[in-house]
């Protein structure tokens, strides 16, 4: 098990990441973490009771250029229940880049159902192992809308620096 | 003579497709769990995303399970439906096999001892003065045996021409929130509740789900509005699924994602 440390603006997240079951996603995310990707990327869609996301833009909603989309692996049998962290993506099921999520609620309807468009679902790779309080500082910050995005953090919520803690 | 009930719940603006397979799944569900727990079950309009005629429901699987699970619902519970701006040639043949009671736009209803005025809430937008135009004909009994008569691919692509053209009105104002056309307004509400006013208005449509406390000159009233429903776009949308529930503990929305 993998385990990277978010040292963020509200205190410190450990993720624990599924190589075994999510060999894919979690190869994908280390790397981001190891080339400073995520350095200075804020959690830019945040809705209490449902998830909070980053992991792609830079203060002021500017999206950060990103590696290849890679293939969806929701159908690992790893559920989006609350503190999970998951890939996130366009509607296109195999769409998932840099950004993910982090289930702040037992998200069932975000499960793999079908491999289809509409039952892909989202793939789980991993889960918060310590800080979960500050995942809920964060998913209780005040939001608005920003241009065309909506449930944006008033005040940024900043990833400072991501690091591999183990491999 | 005014219905009465000891509970309810009310839902509006499922705008149930094949497209949203989990949001019908919730639908399904909530025939089978929720709804059977009160006395009636009202839907305030727009349950699909546009219905043609009950002909054209007659022949689409879709269909044909959603009339099945409203039918074991109102085997188990009274069941009302109030005609949305997407629905409303919603037929007799339809509410007939689902057991199902058509009720007029402006409805009262008493759950739980009070007394609350229904409707689907377009009528309320009279702000949006091209939308009320056109709502005027198409409510005309002449112009709906019309287009019923029209072969099925003709309704069908001038229901597709009217959801893309409300689409990209709706996507436009959306970003600006404090467009009055998109909301209901006081004056409308104040008539709709009418001198001898219940004061409890409950309406869908606007997809603004809130409890208000308003008035209008001498008029005061609570005013609910339902919540849409859309559990499949989350990559987009806040995922969102409630009703509104009345019982003797109160007026309350219940979160149907979480339950």
């Amino acid at each position: 098990m993998a385990k990277v440390l978010l040292k963020t603006n509200k205190g410190d997240i450990t993720l624990t990441l599924d190589n075994a079951k999510a060999p894919k996603s979690v190869a994908n995310f280390l790397q981001y973490v190891k080339s400073g990707h995520y350095d200075g990327t804020i959690f830019h869609r945040v809705i209490d009771n449902f998830m909070v996301q980053g992991g792609g833009m830079t203060a002021g909603m500017k999206q950060k250029p990103t590696g290849a989309e890679i293939e969806n692996e929701a159908n690992n049998g790893l559920k989006n229940d609350r503190y999970t962290v998951a890939m996130a993506r366009t509607s296109e099921p195999h769409s998932a880049t840099s950004q993910f999520f982090i289930n702040v609620n037992d998200n069932d309807f975000l499960n793999h159902t079908a491999p289809n468009a509409q039952g892909w679902g989202y793939a789980v790779f991993g889960k918060v192992t310590d800080g979960m309080d500050v995942v809920d500082t964060i998913r209780k910050v005040k939001t608005g809308s920003s241009g065309f995005h909506q449930d944006v953090p008033a005040e940024d919520v900043v990833i400072e620096k991501a690091t591999v803690l183990e491999e | 003579m005014i219905p009465q009930y000891a509970s309810a719940l009310l839902i509006s603006d499922l705008h149930l497709t094949p497209s949203m397979p989990l949001t019908a799944q919730r639908f399904f569900d909530f025939c089978e769990k929720e709804g059977p727990k009160v006395q009636a079950v009202f839907i305030l309009g727009d349950l699909f995303e546009y219905w043609v005629g009950d002909d054209a429901a007659a022949q689409s699987p879709f269909q044909q399970e959603v009339r099945h699970a409203l039918a074991n619902l109102s085997a188990k519970v009274k069941t009302y439906y109030v005609h949305g701006n997407r629905d409303f040639l919603l037929g007799p043949d339809f509410l007939k096999k689902t057991g199902m009671t058509l009720l007029p736009e402006r409805s009262h209803v008493e759950i739980a001892g009070s007394i609350y005025t229904l409707c689907h809430g377009d009528s309320l937008c009279t702000a949006d003065v091209g939308y009320q135009v056109f709502r005027q004909w198409v409510r005309k009994s002449w112009v709906q045996k019309l287009f019923l008569r029209l072969p099925l691919n003709w309704r069908r692509s001038i229901a597709n021409q009217l959801r893309s053209n409300s689409q990209t009105q709706y996507q436009s104002s959306s970003q600006n929130l404090s467009n009055p056309k998109m909301d209901v307004s006081l004056d409308a509400c104040a008539a709709i509740l009418g001198t001898e006013s219940s004061g409890r208005l409950i309406h869908g449509h606007t997809h603004l789900p809130a409890h208000h406390n308003e008035h209008f000159r001498e008029q005061h009233w609570q005013r609910w509005v339902l919540s849409d429903w859309d559990i499949d776009h989350p990559d987009s949308v806040k995922p969102r699924a409630s009703a509104l529930m009345i019982d003797g503990q109160g007026v309350q929305y219940l979160d149907l994602i979480q339950n």
